[in-house]
C-alpha cells in the first residue's frame, strides 16, 4: 500500500514537472510559433459535423439553425448544408478562399447565386459571426503581424494581431488568450476602428480524435449588444472528401 | 427659546381662543389661494436644470420646430377602410385650425413623381437605374429581374441594416400591388387609371403610412401648439383632437388612438390630478379610521385630519413663492406632508389625552404637553425638514424642488400644527363644555410595547446577535437591488398611449422616443447624417439631406438623368404582344417569383422577419400544399386565363403612362431648399430658417433594455454634443439622480447627525438615535429587493427621504428616555406615539400605491416599508442598546 502511495506522489510529481516544463518551454516559444501551434490545434485539415446555432430575429424571436458544417484544407474551404427548421432545409452555403468567394443555393428555385466579395466581411445569416469568422484562421498568419504581450492570465498566452501593410482585413487588431497547456484559443476580441467589437468565446472544450475541440463558441457583438451562440452537435476530424465536394455543383445535391 | 415659543402657544391659545381662531382661518384663505395658483408641469425635461445643454437644446427645437412634438394617430381596420378614413379625418382635423396646423396622410407624392430619381444615391443608380431604360412590360420586367438580382443576391448587404429591411418590404409592397394590378387586368378589369397605378405601386409602393400587414395606418398631425404650453391647454386641446379623430372612425368600422409625447404629457398630467385628490382622500381616510380604532374618539381625529388639511394648505401656500409649478417629483408633495404632518397631531392629541385621562384640567394638560412634546415635535420636524432640504444640493431641479417644498413645507406644517391643533382642541373643550372639568384617570397607553422593550433589552445579546445576522442578510440582499430604466413602467398601467407607442414601434419600426441633432448648414447636416447612420444602434435616419442631394454626385446624376430621357424619347411603345412576348412575360414573371423566394429564404436566414412574412404574400412559405402567393398564383392562373389581348391591352397602358412617368422623372430641375415643398422644408427646418434637424430612431425599443437606451445615448452624443431628445434626456437625468441621491443621502445623514447632537448636546445620544436609522434603510432595501422591486427614478428617492422621516421614532423615544430612564413608560406611552405616527405615515405613503401613476407607487411603497422598518428598528435595537447602558 505504502508503495502505492510513492507511486501515486512519484506520478503527481512528474505531472508536475511536465506541466512545468511546457510552461518553462512556452515561455520561450515566439509569438509566430504559438499562433502557429494555435492554427494547427484550431484548423485540422478537414472535418465534418453537425452544428446548431441560434439567432435572434429582428421581431426579437429565438430561431434556432441546424446544419451539417464540412471543411477542408484547414477551414479554407467550407461547406454548409442547413437541416432545421423545415423552412430552410437543403439550403447551402458554399465559401472558399478563406471567405473570398461564397456561392448560396436555394432549393426552393434550385439555383446558386454568388454573393458579393465583400460579403465575407458581413454578417453571416443574422449571426453575429462574419462569413470570414467561419473561415480558416491561416491567414492571420500571412495578414496580420503577431506580437505576444504580458498576460495578466496565468494559463494563458496573449497574442496581439496586427494587419501587415497592403494586407486587407476586416479587423485592425485581434488578441487572442491561447491556453498554454493545449494551445487552444479561449478567447478572441476583435477591434475595429480601435472599438472592441467582438468577442469568440471558446467553450466546453473537448478531446475529439486527440483534437481539443470547443464544443460551444459565443461570439458577442459588443457594438451591438448581442450574441450568437453555435454549438458542436457532432464531429469528426480528418475525413476524406469526393473530388468536387466543395464545388458550386456539389451545392445542389 | 423654544420652551419660550411653547408656553406662549400654550397660554394663547387658552386665554385668546377665539382670536387665535379668527387668526388660523385668515391664514388659511391666504394661503389656501397662492396654493390654488400651482400649476402642474410633466415631462422629464422639466426636472433637468434649466442650463442644461441638453433640456437647452430640448426647448430650442420645440420653439424652433412645431412638427417636432407631432402627434401620431394610429388606426387598425382594414386596409380600404384605412385609408378612406385618412382622407376623410385629414379635412376634419384641419378645421380645427386653433389646434392642428396640418395633417399628414400620405408620402408627398406630387415631389416624388418630380424628383424621385434624384434622390437615388448614385451608387444605386447603375443598379436601379437599368430598371427604368425601356417602357415595354417584358423588358422592364426583365430589367426589373436584373435590378433585383444586383440588390439583394449579389450584395447580401442589402439586408443588414433595419432601414434595407424597410426598404424591402416597401419594394416587395409595391411588387404585391404591381401584381394585384396586372391579376385585375387578366380578370376583365378595365380601367383607365390602371396603367398609372401600376406605374406608381411599382415606383413609389405604397404613398399611405401603411404598416407591413396593411392593418395599421399611421397619421401624423402637426399641433399649432407644443409641450411648452399650460398643461391643461394641452390637455384640453389634445382631449379635443381625440374626441375628433375618435368620432370619426366609428363610420369607417376601425378603431383610431393618439400617442407621442403631448399625448402621453396629457395622460401623465390627468394621472397626477385626480391622484393627488383620490391619493389624498384615501390617506385622510385611512388615517382617520386608524385614529379612531386606536384613541376610540371621533372628534379628535376629525380635529387633527382638519389641522393637517390646514397645515398642508399653508405648506403648499408658502411653497407657491419658492417655486413656479409643479413638477412630477413634487405632484404628490400634500400626500407626503399628509403622512408626515399628521405625525406632529399624534403626537399632540396622544399626548394630551395622555395628560387629560391623568386627571389634569385642560390649560395644565395643554401646557404639559406642548412642553413634554413639543421640543420632540420641533426637532422631528426640523431635522426631517433639514434632511429634506439637503436635497436642495442636487443637480436635477426636480429633486431640488422637492427637497425645498418637502423641507420648507415639512416645518410650516408642523408650525401650523403647534398653533391651530391646540386652539382647536381648547375650542372642543369648550364647546362641550368640559373646560374646567377634569376627567377620571385611565391608563391609555400600550403596554405591550413597553414589555417588547424590556424583553429586548433583558435578551440584549440574544436579540443583538440576532438582528446583526438579519440585518447582514438583508444587507447583502439590498446590494443586489437594480434600477428599472423603462420610463413606461412608472407611467399608468392600460393607458391607450402607450400601448400603441409599442404596436407603433412593432409594426413601423418608429418610436415617439428618438434623438434629435440640428446643425447650422446643410453640410454639416450631411455629413451628421451620414454618421448617424453608421451609429450601431440606429434603426432610421431622417433628414433634409435625404430630399437634397449632395454635389458631389450631381454630374453622374444629371447625365444619367440626361441619358435615361433621351433613351426613353426614342422608346417606342409596342402596340402588339406576340406568342414569344407572352411566352417570355411568363418566364420573368417565375424570374421574379424565383427572386423574392430566394430573397425571402435568406430573409428567414437573417432573421429579418419584416420581409419574410410579406413575402409570404407574394410567394407563399416552403412546404405550402397550395400556392397561396399572389404572385404564385398569378402565374399558374396565366396558363388557363391568359389571352394575348388582355396582356396588350395591360401592356400598352403600362408602358404609356411608364414613359411620361420617367420622362417626367428625368428632369434635371435642380432641387434645392427654396424649391423643396413645404412640409418637407417645415419638417426638417426651423423657423428662423437657418437650423436643420436631424432624427435618429432607435434600432428597437429602448426602454426593453437599458444597456442599449445608454448605448444609444453614447453613440449619439459622440456625434454630437448637442444631441437631445427623451433618450439622452432621460439618461442624464437618471445618472444626475444616482450621483445626486448619494450626495443627497450621506449629507442628510449628516445633517441629521448634527441636529441630534445640537439637541441632545451628547454624543451618545446622537449616536444611539442614528442606530435605527442605518438598521432601518438596510432593512428597507432588502426588503424591496425581496419583494421583487426595483429602483425607479421616483423611488430612488426613498433612500434620502428615509433619512429624514426614520429619524423622529428614535428622537422622540431617546427624548423620553431622558425624562423617564424607564423603557416600560418610555414604550407603553412614546411607544404609542411613535406606533401611531410611523401606522398615519405608513398609511398617507401606502395610499400613494392607488396612484394610477405607477412611478408614485414605486415611491409609496419603498417609504411605506422604509416607515415601517424604522419603526421596528427603533422597537428592537434602541431598547438593546439602552438596556446596556443602563447595566
Amino acid at each position: 500500500m505504502k508503495i502505492l502511495r510513492i507511486a501515486k506522489r512519484l506520478r503527481h510529481l512528474v505531472c508536475l514537472l511536465n506541466i512545468g516544463s511546457i510552461g518553462l518551454i512556452a515561455a520561450n516559444m515566439s509569438a509566430k510559433s504559438i499562433l502557429d501551434s494555435m492554427t494547427m490545434v484550431m484548423q485540422p485539415i478537414s472535418s465534418q459535423g453537425k452544428m446548431e446555432q441560434e439567432i435572434i430575429t429582428s421581431s426579437d424571436i429565438k430561431r434556432v439553425f441546424t446544419f451539417n458544417y464540412f471543411s477542408e484544407e484547414k477551414g479554407k474551404n467550407v461547406l454548409i448544408r442547413y437541416i432545421e427548421p423545415r423552412k430552410v432545409r437543403h439550403n447551402a452555403f458554399l465559401i472558399k478562399n478563406n471567405g473570398e468567394d461564397i456561392w448560396v443555393y436555394f432549393p426552393r428555385t434550385r439555383r446558386v447565386r454568388k454573393l458579393a466579395s465583400h460579403a465575407k466581411k458581413q454578417k453571416a445569416q443574422g449571426s453575429d459571426f462574419s462569413y470570414e469568422d467561419f473561415s480558416g484562421s491561416e491567414e492571420w498568419k500571412t495578414d496580420y503581424r503577431v506580437k505576444q504581450i504580458l498576460s495578466s492570465e496565468h494559463e494563458n498566452y496573449l497574442l496581439t494581431l496586427t494587419p501587415k501593410i497592403d494586407s486587407e482585413t476586416s479587423y485592425d487588431s485581434l488578441k487572442i488568450y491561447v491556453n498554454k497547456l493545449n494551445y487552444y484559443p479561449s478567447r478572441m476580441l476583435y477591434y475595429q476602428d480601435s472599438i472592441h467589437l467582438k468577442t469568440l468565446h471558446f467553450q466546453d472544450v473537448q478531446d475529439i480524435q486527440g483534437i481539443p475541440t470547443a464544443m460551444s463558441m459565443r461570439m458577442e457583438n459588443h457594438a451591438e449588444d448581442s450574441q450568437t451562440t453555435m454549438r458542436i452537435l457532432e464531429m469528426e476530424y480528418n475525413v476524406v472528401f469526393d473530388e468536387g465536394f466543395f464545388t458550386e455543383r456539389n451545392l445542389k445535391k | 427659546m423654544r420652551k419660550k415659543f411653547l408656553n406662549l402657544i400654550a397660554q394663547w391659545c387658552v386665554i385668546h381662543t377665539w382670536w387665535m381662531t379668527v387668526a388660523v382661518l385668515l391664514l388659511t384663505l391666504f394661503f389656501g389661494y397662492r396654493a390654488s395658483t400651482l400649476q402642474m408641469r410633466t415631462g422629464f425635461d422639466s426636472l433637468l436644470p434649466g442650463d442644461n445643454p441638453r433640456t437647452a437644446e430640448f426647448n430650442r427645437i420645440l420653439e424652433e420646430f412645431q412638427n417636432e412634438s407631432n402627434i401620431m394617430l394610429l388606426a387598425k381596420g382594414p386596409e380600404d377602410s384605412l385609408k378612406s378614413y385618412a382622407r376623410g379625418v385629414k379635412p376634419l382635423l384641419e378645421d380645427f385650425d386653433e389646434w392642428v396646423a396640418s395633417v399628414h396622410i400620405q408620402i408627398p407624392e406630387d415631389f416624388y413623381r418630380r424628383n424621385a430619381l434624384k434622390l437615388l444615391p448614385p451608387g444605386q443608380l447603375d443598379s436601379f437605374g437599368s430598371m427604368f431604360y425601356d417602357p415595354n412590360l417584358v423588358p422592364f420586367l426583365h430589367n426589373l429581374n436584373n435590378s433585383f438580382e444586383g440588390e439583394y443576391q449579389g450584395n447580401d448587404e442589402a439586408l443588414n441594416s433595419r432601414k434595407d429591411e424597410l426598404d424591402a418590404v416597401r419594394f416587395l409592397d409595391g411588387l404585391e400591388m404591381f401584381v394585384e394590378i396586372q391579376s385585375a387586368v387578366m380578370k376583365g378589369v378595365s380601367d383607365g387609371e390602371i396603367g398609372q397605378k401600376a406605374v406608381d405601386a411599382i415606383t413609389f409602393g405604397e404613398t399611405y403610412m401603411l404598416s407591413p400587414d396593411k392593418d395599421m395606418i399611421l397619421i401624423l398631425i402637426e399641433p399649432t401648439f407644443n409641450m411648452m404650453i399650460d398643461p391643461a391647454e394641452l390637455q384640453r386641446s389634445v382631449n379635443g383632437i381625440e374626441k375628433i379623430i375618435k368620432e370619426a372612425s366609428v363610420p369607417y368600422g376601425i378603431t383610431a388612438g393618439l400617442t407621442g409625447s403631448m399625448v402621453l404629457g396629457r395622460d401623465e398630467y390627468e394621472a397626477f390630478t385626480s391622484d393627488s385628490w383620490t391619493v389624498s382622500i384615501l390617506a385622510l381616510i385611512g388615517i382617520f379610521i386608524l385614529f379612531v380604532i386606536s384613541f376610540r374618539m371621533w372628534v379628535s381625529p376629525l380635529l387633527a385630519i382638519l389641522t393637517v388639511i390646514m397645515g398642508v394648505t399653508w405648506a403648499m401656500g408658502f411653497s407657491s413663492f419658492l417655486v413656479e409649478y409643479l413638477s412630477m417629483m413634487t405632484a404628490m408633495m400634500s400626500i407626503i406632508l399628509i403622512g408626515l404632518g399628521i405625525d406632529f397631531s399624534v403626537h399632540i392629541i396622544s399626548g394630551y389625552t395622555e395628560k387629560r385621562n391623568q386627571g389634569l384640567d385642560v390649560q395644565i394638560s395643554i401646557q404639559e404637553t406642548l412642553l413634554r412634546f413639543g421640543p420632540g415635535i420641533i426637532t422631528g420636524g426640523i431635522t426631517t425638514g433639514l434632511a429634506f432640504l439637503t436635497l436642495m444640493i442636487s443637480e436635477t431641479v426636480g429633486m431640488q424642488e422637492m427637497g425645498l417644498m418637502a423641507g420648507v413645507g415639512l416645518i410650516f406644517t408642523m408650525l401650523a400644527t403647534i398653533i391651530i391643533l391646540p386652539t382647536m382642541l381648547i375650542i372642543r373643550e369648550r364647546l362641550l363644555k368640559n373646560f374646567n372639568k377634569a376627567l377620571p384617570p385611565k391608563d391609555v397607553s400600550y403596554p405591550f410595547l413597553g414589555r417588547i422593550a424590556e424583553f429586548t433589552a433583558k435578551y440584549r445579546w440574544i436579540m443583538g446577535i440576532f438582528f446583526l445576522l438579519f440585518t447582514g442578510f438583508l444587507l447583502k440582499r439590498a446590494v443586489n437591488m437594480s434600477v428599472d430604466y423603462n420610463y413606461l413602467n412608472m407611467e399608468p398601467v392600460g393607458l391607450e398611449s402607450i400601448k400603441l407607442q409599442e404596436e407603433l414601434i412593432e409594426a413601423f419600426d418608429l418610436s415617439s422616443d428618438f434623438v434629435m441633432f440640428t446643425t447650422d448648414n446643410l453640410d454639416d447636416a450631411r455629413d451628421l447624417t451620414r454618421q448617424a447612420r453608421e451609429m450601431e444602434t440606429a434603426g432610421w435616419v431622417e433628414s433634409i439631406s435625404d430630399y437634397l442631394p449632395d454635389s458631389d454626385g450631381l454630374e453622374k446624376q444629371y447625365r444619367f438623368l440626361k441619358d435615361l430621357r433621351r433613351n426613353l424619347e426614342n422608346r417606342e411603345i409596342r402596340k402588339q404582344m406576340s406568342s414569344h412576348d407572352v411566352k417570355m412575360y411568363r418566364k420573368e414573371l417565375e424570374r421574379l417569383e424565383a427572386n423574392i423566394i430566394e430573397l425571402q429564404d435568406l430573409a428567414f436566414l437573417g432573421g429579418q422577419d419584416k420581409v419574410y412574412n410579406k413575402a409570404v404574400k407574394l410567394v407563399g412559405e416552403a412546404g405550402d400544399s397550395l400556392a397561396r402567393g399572389n404572385i404564385t398564383q398569378f402565374i399558374n392562373a396565366l396558363d388557363t386565363g391568359l389571352t394575348k389581348i388582355e396582356l396588350t391591352y395591360f401592356q400598352q397602358k403600362f408602358s404609356t403612362s411608364f414613359k411620361s412617368t420617367i420622362i417626367d422623372m428625368a428632369n434635371t430641375e435642380p432641387l434645392t431648399l427654396d424649391n423643396l415643398p413645404s412640409d418637407i422644408k417645415n419638417r426638417f427646418t426651423g423657423n428662423s430658417g437657418d437650423i436643420f434637424i436631424i432624427n435618429v430612431y432607435p434600432e428597437k425599443n429602448i426602454w426593453e433594455d437599458a444597456r442599449f437606451l445608454y448605448r444609444f445615448t453614447e453613440e449619439a452624443t459622440e456625434l454630437s454634443e448637442k444631441a437631445t431628445g427623451l433618450p439622452p434626456i432621460f439618461v442624464e437625468l437618471m445618472d444626475i439622480m444616482s450621483k445626486d441621491g448619494k450626495k443627497a443621502t450621506y449629507l442628510a445623514i449628516m445633517a441629521v447627525f448634527v441636529v441630534l447632537l445640537l439637541d441632545f448636546r451628547s454624543l451618545k445620544y446622537a449616536l444611539i438615535g442614528m442606530v435605527p436609522l442605518i438598521f432601518g434603510a438596510i432593512w428597507m432595501t432588502g426588503i424591496m429587493e425581496i419583494s421583487g422591486l426595483q429602483f425607479t427614478m421616483m423611488n430612488i428617492l426613498a433612500v434620502p427621504l428615509i433619512i429624514g422621516i426614520g429619524i423622529d421614532d428614535g428622537l422622540h423615544i431617546l427624548h423620553r428616555w431622558k425624562m423617564e430612564k424607564n423603557l416600560d413608560i418610555v414604550y407603553r406611552s412614546t411607544g404609542k406615539a411613535i406606533l401611531l405616527t410611523s401606522l398615519t405615515t405608513m398609511l398617507g405613503f401606502g395610499s400613494l400605491w392607488f396612484a394610477t401613476y405607477r412611478g408614485l407607487g414605486s415611491m409609496g411603497i419603498a417609504l411605506f416599508i422604509g416607515v415601517g422598518t424604522c419603526f421596528l428598528a427603533t422597537l428592537f435595537i434602541i431598547p438593546a442598546i439602552l438596556g446596556m447602558r443602563d447595566r
